[in-house]
């Protein structure tokens, strides 16, 4: 199983490490959130500004000589005042940042969402879901975090820094020269840090990718887990790969624990080199640029000020990791948000009037991808309006694929397919998919009641009329057999039911539908013989008038369809009525006698 | 603080110090609110309390040096402006002349930083150690548990929605345990150390300091009670966002193939917003915590000033003291920030908490004698293996069963299945046939009667053993994200290439996999390549041939297989050893039409039960499933010269005669 998990990251490999183009876009989404953004940035300075200047006052009072002759509360009352500035402006500015990042983000999730709504199936096919909710609640997380803090910290880096250098600049512009020694070693130490962070980052968190998949894997295929009693197994496997990602971690943690105090040494060192360079200064009877000499005051001030300076230093690597991780995280949502969807409607799609349903398939070949074998070539079809088409053929052949092509969920890789004469790439997919019912191969309900999954299709319909048609497809009687009748609850896909009640819930659900076109996908396979029946019946009735296509293996289902076609190596091996077909004795006359006759006596 | 932590006895309880606080509340929450918080830190955190010791003397260490770098610079201004020097009352004159100080002031600082470096990396790596740690723990636990729940369990959850909420919050408590667990500690040592500074230095100062910063403190207080429901709101918004989403990916084809977007579009949009709004509300709560902290320390910077500078008036003060006070003031903003921050992510950490609680406190489980035999002490490290599973016929007396929290499932059936038998099950969709299956397999125990082998109630077999002689296709095919060759041979890993191409070929997979440019290496499932369904199910079928169990059941195995490959999968299954007893759960006649039994289900009874020749009396339910697939039949040879149906289908076995 080592090998078994294509992470996703495994493609992010190839992306830049950071890529300011999708940065940049991100602020896009701040729309007319940008004026409140600024905003917070602009309090956030005078934010920094007024702690700045706390510092500021302390160094003035320590000079003072009037100390204690001054009355007490003009002495105090600077203090008071820009720790209050502070405050008003820190708590208004974090309000201010938060709001508007979390309005615009969830703008920004809307728009995944609606998105991803557009998208054809083919895209589905190739992202799975897990894959797509992990977009949704980590990416779209991180960049709403980005969106939020390094704002916030450039600010504060810049606010900071300027203040502190021109105050240091005022007191003698000679006390800059240790910050300028120091700062290359700090670029180089950042450098040499991020790479080895980076991989060791990486690593890690692709393990716990496939930790995670690994856990969902087993939930979801729990029944196969205690059925095989594989417990054991998976139980060593999940601790290995468990026990790799804690050393990652851990390993992760020593590089951290080497880098960020080793910040604060050369921090440290920078410092001593401040004090041992004021001291000399001081002993050199330097002056400020005022003309005094150095004070013990100006020393003080120094010193913090330099201190403040680290503190937003170190900030410079938080940006940069949430940038790296908003920048990843943000090039999958826009890959996607820039998507143009394989099945769209063209510019100048015309709304589907109401169809008869006459299908028209011409030279239609298809495949899933480029670097695929063909599924189908060269399909041609006429399915008059009105009229039942049966494919059959062997699994594999190709039938799901053709039924999807005609649903207008893929698009044709050569030929095309029309209904009424209008090409389906020419006509809007909403004008089509609501004339169309569609019962998907393995029945999907969706969580909520029977009723619900009925009214998706349904709407308002009035509920007898409901009960008519169930009656009609021999649903009824299943339904009211169900512990709580139409108002048992399903979940996830439909579990709590048999196979066989998903399947009977799902036709009643695309009848209801009352579609022009009608395409089944071996609607009944899981059906026992005698509701197969009932609802072959019933559709026959239903049938009458709408054009439909049915997948079926039963000779019972397909024997009455106006037209039957045989798929085999990719291309239609036969066609015709179930008569004709019979008495040409080829494909069809030997899937059905040939299987029926015992394989023993062969 | 170290009484605290030396206690180890009750070290689980006394670690809570993130709500230690909070302890005064607690009763007004539901009371497995603290148990659960107990049991999450006692998996995460026990055998680890060497390593939170010791961290703990770092993290004092690590405040120690913090505070040591205020002092420095006191020294130096004090130094500068000719004061006397002294540390805790020692005076420093001999140590630091005049002379001296520069060499002194440039060492002092590298030498703290570099003291805080070796404590500040070992500190962070055992800090790892104790946070990945849990999260191994916490982990392997939860797989285990979820491994163990019972299948009812299993059935009444969301199976995408469970792991989602297992990941965020697993998450959220291991993100606590790396470093806001001991952030707490930091915090309140770092406070202490600062005021028992303070207190040396001036103690009006810091009397007046500590008064307002008590002040504002008690929001903290306030925090957990208001906070911890909306937090809790804003994760159950999360977990409806999400599932939401995911469902609508799930059933992407049919809500576009129905037109139904915009309906849709409008649920999500509303889940969305639901869930940003609680968000919102969450964050502007845990703003007014962090606010009103920070608020303490300013309002305490002039507070304090104003009070040394009138001792200085007074002439009792240095203003080098001044300048020291005033930086253990501001000292205090970043542990104030580091407060707020694990705060947030302490009620966090305890909403998970109690969601990963709820978890571990189902005792959801199919109860298993070897259990039993390990609680009772056996030392045999493999008491499953002890006991030999007897042979002989597998028997079930008035069975009966529902599922939980619903009244359908089987009830009072009675069947005898000798050993090497083909038994069929027919009934209509719902009838309880795969419910049958899954009892025989000991998926759920029987609400009343019991299933025997040999006379000896599967109950009383261990269970792991016992469904080592079974091999299930389920109705719907799960294969995992693996190569085909270990999903085929997934329920015997020891299987060679050979058994594994053998058993392919048996359910007619071989020629289809090696169509595969990677043949058996194909990675299939959720992160693999798309199989039609008919080919997923011809793979679980061949999973099960290879593990040559006693019992092989088949729940409709074939329903999407197309005739021809159905019948040849059929005769391969006719074909294995006669020992193996074969349970065919069918809809057709011909695919049961050699079993010895074939027992016709109705509405979780058993309707009638006989060999598929004296069933075929007039009137029974077997008849008509045998003229429906009969007619079916009769249309094919209607105008051909093949032999009727039944003729038409003698085979070696000779179970029909015509
Ligand atoms: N989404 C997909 N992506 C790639 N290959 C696919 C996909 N779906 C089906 N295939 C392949 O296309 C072939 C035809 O599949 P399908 O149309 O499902 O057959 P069936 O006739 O059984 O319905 C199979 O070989 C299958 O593996
Ligand atoms: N997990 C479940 N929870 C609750 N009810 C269930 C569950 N699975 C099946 N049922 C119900 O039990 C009955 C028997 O189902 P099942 O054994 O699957 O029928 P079938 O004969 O079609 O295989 C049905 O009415 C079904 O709705
Ligand atoms: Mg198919
Ligand atoms: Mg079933």
């Amino acid at each position: 199983m080592a090998k078994t998990l294509i992470s996703e990251q495994i493609a992010d490999k190839d992306r830049p490490e950071l890529s300011p183009r999708s940065l940049i876009r991100c602020f896009g989404f701040l729309g007319r959130y940008t004026p409140l953004v600024l905003i917070g940035a602009i309090l956030c300075v005078i934010c920094v500004w007024a702690e700045m200047s706390l510092i500021n006052e302390i160094g003035l009072l320590i000079d003072r000589s009037d100390l204690s002759t001054t009355p007490l509360w003009t002495l105090a009352a600077p203090f008071l005042f820009y720790g209050v500035i502070n405050r008003v402006c820190g708590g208004t500015q974090w309000l201010v940042t938060v709001y508007s990042t979390n309005r615009a983000t969830l703008m920004l999730r809307k728009a995944f969402f609606n998105k991803l709504q557009t998208l054809s199936k083919a895209f589905f096919d190739n992202h799975k879901i897990g894959w797509l909710v992990a977009r949704n609640s980590s990416d779209i997380g991180r960049i709403n975090d980005f969106l939020t803090y390094p704002l916030m910290m450039i600010s504060i880096f810049v606010t900071t820094t300027v203040f502190a250098i021109s105050k240091i600049i005022r007191i003698t512009p000679l006390m800059l020269v240790p910050v300028i020694i120091s700062m290359p070693i700090f670029a180089l130490l950042t450098g040499y840090y991020r790479n080895r962070m980076r991989r060791a980052q990486r690593k890690a968190s692709e393990q716990n990718s496939r930790i995670v998949a690994n856990i969902s894997e087993t939930v979801r295929g729990i029944r196969v887990v205690h059925a095989f009693s594989r417990e054991d197994e998976n139980f060593n496997h999940f601790e290995n790969l468990n026990d790799e990602n804690r050393k990652l971690n851990i390993n992760l943690a020593r590089l951290n624990g080497l880098f960020m105090p080793s910040l604060d040494f050369i921090g440290m060192l920078n410092m001593s080199l401040v004090v041992g360079f004021s001291f000399w200064l001081i002993a050199q009877g330097y002056k400020t640029s005022s003309g005094n000499p150095i004070t013990a005051g100006d020393v003080a001030q120094y010193v913090l000020y330099m201190n403040a300076i680290l503190h937003p230093l170190r900030m410079i690597t938080d940006i940069y990791s949430l940038s790296i991780s908003a920048s990843a995280a943000a090039e999958r949502v826009f890959e996607i948000l820039d998507i143009t969807p394989a099945i769209k409607d063209k510019p100048g799609a015309t709304d589907l009037p109401k169809i008869k349903g006459e299908i028209n398939v011409r030279d239609l070949s298809f495949r899933y991808n480029d670097d695929q074998p063909w599924v189908l070539r060269d399909i041609n079809l006429q399915i008059p309006a009105g009229q039942t088409l049966a494919i059959v053929g062997e699994t594999g052949a190709g039938k799901t694929t053709l039924a999807s092509l005609i649903a207008h969920f893929y698009e044709p890789v050569s030929g095309e397919i029309s209904v009424d004469g209008y090409p389906l790439k020419d006509v809007t997919l909403k004008s089509y998919h609501s004339q169309l019912g569609f019962v998907p191969q393995q029945g999907y309900l969706f969580t909520g009641t029977v009723m619900d999954n009925l009214r998706f299709t349904a709407g308002n319909m009035p509920e007898e009329e409901i009960y008519r048609r169930a009656q009609e497809l021999g649903a009824h009687q299943t339904i009211l057999s169900l512990p709580k009748g139409y108002e048992t609850q399903v979940i996830e896909g439909g579990e709590g039911l048999s196979l066989g009640q998903r399947q009977i819930i799902a036709i009643l659900r695309a009848v209801l539908a009352d579609p022009q076109i009608m395409i089944m996908d071996e609607p009944t396979s899981s059906l026992d013989i005698f509701h197969e029946r009932l609802v072959q019946q019933a559709l026959d009735k239903i049938s009458r008038g709408r054009t439909t296509i049915v997948i079926a293996h039963r000779l019972s289902t397909v024997e009455n369809a106006d037209q039957i076609i045989v798929i085999n190596k990719h291309s239609i091996a036969e066609k015709g009525t179930h008569t004709e077909l019979l008495e040409k004795k080829d494909a069809y006359y030997n899937i059905y006698h040939h299987s029926l006759r015992n394989p023993d006596i062969e | 603080m170290q009484a605290f932590l030396i206690d180890s006895v009750h070290i689980h309880d006394s670690i809570i110090i993130i709500d230690f606080l909070h302890m005064l509340y607690y009763r007004r929450l539901p009371l497995s609110y603290w148990d659960n918080i107990r049991l999450i830190l006692r998996i995460c955190l026990r055998r680890r309390i060497v390593l939170i010791l010791v961290i703990a003397i770092a993290v004092l260490g690590f405040n120690i040096l913090d505070l040591a770098m205020p002092k420095a610079l006191q020294l130096l201004v004090a130094s500068l402006n000719n004061h006397k020097l002294s540390v805790l009352g020692i005076s420093l004159e001999n140590l630091i002349t005049k002379e001296n100080r520069i060499i002194f002031f440039t060492l002092i600082l590298p030498v703290l930083a570099l003291l805080k470096w070796v404590v500040g990396y070992f500190r962070g790596v055992w800090e790892a150690k104790l946070g990945q740690g849990a999260l191994y723990d916490l982990r392997n636990k939860i797989f285990s548990k979820v491994q163990s729940l019972s299948f009812a369990y299993h059935d009444q959850t969301h199976s995408g929605r469970f792991i989602a909420n297992i990941v965020e919050d697993v998450g959220q408590v291991s993100m606590f345990f790396e470093r806001p667990f001991f952030m707490i500690l930091q915090v309140l040592a770092g406070l202490s150390c600062i005021y028992a500074f303070m207190f040396t230095v001036c103690w009006q100062a810091a009397t007046v300091s500590l008064a307002i910063m008590l002040l504002f403190l008690s929001t903290t207080l306030l925090f957990r009670r208001f906070g911890y429901p909306v937090y809790l709101h804003a994760r159950a918004s999360l977990e409806t966002m999400v599932s939401s989403f995911s469902e609508n990916m799930e059933g992407n084809l049919l809500i576009r193939s129905f037109g139904r977007q915009e309906q849709e579009r409008d649920k999500f949009a509303d889940a969305a917003n639901d869930y940003h709004n609680a968000v919102m509300h969450s964050r502007v709560l845990w703003n007014l915590l962090n606010q009103s902290l920070l608020w303490g320390v300013f309002l305490g910077i002039p507070a304090v000033v104003y009070v040394t500078l009138k001792l200085l008036q007074q002439g009792q003060f240095s203003s080098d003291n001044i300048f020291l006070i005033f930086m253990l003031q501001t000292a205090m903003v970043m542990q104030m920030r580091i407060l707020s921050r694990t705060v947030d992510r302490g009620v966090h950490f305890s909403v998970s908490a109690q969601r990963l609680g709820g978890l571990f406190h189902v005792e959801d489980y199919l109860p298993d004698v070897s259990d039993l035999t390990t609680l009772t002490g056996s030392n045999d490290p493999h008491p499953s293996c002890l006991v030999d599973l007897p042979h002989g016929t597998l028997e079930l007396s008035d069975v009966n069963f529902a599922y939980r929290g619903s009244t359908a499932g089987v009830n009072g059936i009675s069947m005898k299945i000798e050993e090497g038998q083909t038994i069929g099950l027919v009934g209509e969709t719902g009838s309880g046939k795969s419910t049958l299956a899954l009892l025989m397999c000991r998926f759920y125990d029987p609400d009343s009667g019991s299933i025997t082998i040999g006379g000896e109630d599967i109950r009383h077999m261990p269970v792991a053993q016992l469904r080592e002689e079974f091999a299930l296709v389920f109705q719907d095919t799960f294969l995992f994200s693996a190569s085909i060759k270990e999903n085929i041979s997934y329920g015997k890993s020891s299987a060679s290439e050979d058994e594994i191409i053998n058993a392919a070929k048996l359910a007619k997979s071989h020629d289809f996999i090696m169509e595969f440019p990677e043949g058996y290496d194909t990675i299939v499932g959720e992160r693999g390549v798309t199989l039609s369904g008919g080919q997923r199910q011809r793979i679980a079928i061949a999973r099960a041939i290879l593990r040559e169990p006693r019992f092989l059941v088949l729940d409709d195995a074939t329903s999407s297989l197309d005739m021809a490959t159905e019948k040849t999968i059929e005769k391969s299954i006719n074909d294995l050893p006669r020992s193996i007893t074969r349970i065919i759960i069918a809809h057709r006649f011909s695919s049961i039409e050699r079993a010895d039994m074939v027992y016709v289900l109705s509405d979780g009874r058993v309707l009638e039960q006989g060999t598929p020749r004296t069933l075929n009396r007039p009137g029974t339910e077997m008849s008509r499933i045998l003229q429906l697939s009969e007619d079916e039949d009769k249309k094919n040879n209607s105008r051909e010269d093949f032999p009727s149906p039944e003729c038409g289908q003698v085979g070696p076995n000779d179970i029909i005669n015509c």
